[in-house]
């Protein structure tokens, strides 16, 4: 499996690392509404977001990071990894994002074309991560080639549209990680490929 | 504009209430006229338009002199407060709650209401204790015994009773008063405490008179606004 590159996004400057600062709904919101506005500005479309929506997606979010969140450093690493698949799974529960006019010129092959939504979720939780990861760790994060495989994009919005918790071993695969398609959600701390990514298991159909 | 008036002097926010009042009528009477007139036929409607323009000139002085001494329209700007005990006075926490309690209210999908100084400051003067969590409590509970929201009206198709809303409007406030925040981020915090409010609500609902559930909730969330 190899890596690529992903559409990095600035995200708001904070007085207080990006762990912290993704905590607080102030930033949640404007580093969200950037992404969003980027990606629309890319594909040529208006994507609209619903506050309350996204303020629903915030807490739950929150409420489960801060239930599991491990004290031992061993294994926070990886809890970066599964906190960023975990947003995806409840941004794409809670939809905050609402297309009010599609990307002006429509390309089929493009995961941001086929499904801007989910692609507005996804790039902000691997921007998240990213940024979180390269301050705690000074690791460079790249994706998955699955991230511009337009079938795995297929596969990733019939499954997640069925059960949400799917979106946690999607966001794995499309960050270069191994995926846990088994209990997607769960967070293992035991789990020895949290620090080694390994080639991706098979997916979903 | 420099402001009239001194947010610390008790007769200042009886002067600005009572401002806010003739405004308030103003604005609810023009309204009224305008819904009853439109389904009323032609006569009735020409003189009725003579008593619209009669209390639109009414409602535009309130505004106007409203806003020479309460300097109240625009962005609202929001002293970036804290609750610990001592920090802030009956007064200042009065016109820190005005300001905030209108947007919060604004948030949530309010269409009018009345926010009394005089009142607010009353709640604040009758809680104690020294713990900012308890003090917020408190004043959740303390400003809608004291009734410093009146008069409130939802826009049509706001799925939240004015009682609810009120409730999540305190809840903000007191997340809002106890979140760090600088002075060019306070209305953002103030969004960011609102829209926690709005997701929140069911617990906030459910927590009612509950103290410690109150407590606890602004406990989880007060260093996420």
């Amino acid at each position: 499996m190899s890596e690529t590159p992903f559409l990095t996004v600035r995200l708001p400057d904070s007085p207080d690392p990006i762990r912290v600062a993704v905590r607080r709904m102030r930033w949640f919101r404007a580093s969200f509404a950037a992404v969003v506005d980027r990606i629309g500005h890319e594909i040529g479309a208006t994507i609209e977001i619903d506050d309350a929506a996204l303020a629903r997606c915030f807490v739950s979010w929150l409420r489960k990071v801060e239930q599991i969140n491990p004290r031992s450093e061993k294994i926070r690493r990886g809890f970066f990894d599964h906190a960023a698949g975990l947003m995806l799974r409840e941004l794409i529960n809670a939809q905050p994002c609402r297309i009010v006019s599609p990307p002006t010129e429509p390309d089929p092959a493009n995961p941001a074309h086929f499904w801007p939504e989910g692609y507005c979720y996804t790039i902000y939780c691997m921007n998240v991560r990213a940024a979180a990861i390269q301050q705690e760790y000074g690791e460079i994060a790249s994706a998955g080639e699955e991230l511009h495989d337009l079938r795995t994009w297929w596969s990733f919005r019939e499954n997640t549209s069925k059960s949400g918790a799917t979106a946690v071993a999607f966001f794995k695969l499309f960050a270069g990680g191994t995926p846990n398609w088994q209990m997607p959600d769960s967070f293992n701390p035991n789990d020895p490929t949290l620090l080694s990514p390994k080639p991706s298991a098979p997916r979903l159909g | 504009m420099p402001r009239h008036s001194d947010p610390g002097l008790p007769g200042a926010l009886l002067l600005r209430d009572a401002l806010r009042i003739v405004r308030h009528v103003a604005r609810e009477g023009r309204d009224i006229v305008q819904q009853n007139t439109s389904r009323a036929g032609k006569p009735v409607d020409q003189i009725a338009g003579a008593a619209i323009a009669q209390v639109d000139r009414i409602a535009h002085g309130a505004e106007e002199v409203a806003h020479l001494m309460l300097g109240d329209s625009g962005r609202v700007r929001l002293p970036a407060t804290a609750l610990q005990a001592g920090a802030l006075n009956a007064s200042a926490f009065a016109h820190a709650a005005y300001a905030a309690l209108g947007h919060a209210l604004r948030n949530l999908g309010a269409h009018s209401w009345l926010i009394s100084e005089v009142k607010s400051a009353m709640a604040f003067e009758s809680i104690r204790g020294t713990n900012d969590i308890q003090r917020a409590t408190a004043l959740i509970v303390a400003m809608q015994n004291h009734g410093a929201i009146a008069e409130l009206r939802m826009n049509p198709g706001v799925p939240l009773s004015e009682e609810d809303a009120t409730q999540l409007a305190c809840f903000g406030l007191m997340l809002w008063m106890l979140a760090d925040k600088a002075a060019d981020d306070a209305q953002e915090a103030l969004d960011a405490a609102t829209a926690l409010s709005l997701a929140l609500q069911d617990d906030i609902l459910k927590a009612r008179g509950d103290r410690q559930a109150i407590a606890a909730l602004l406990k989880e969330f007060r260093y996420h606004v």
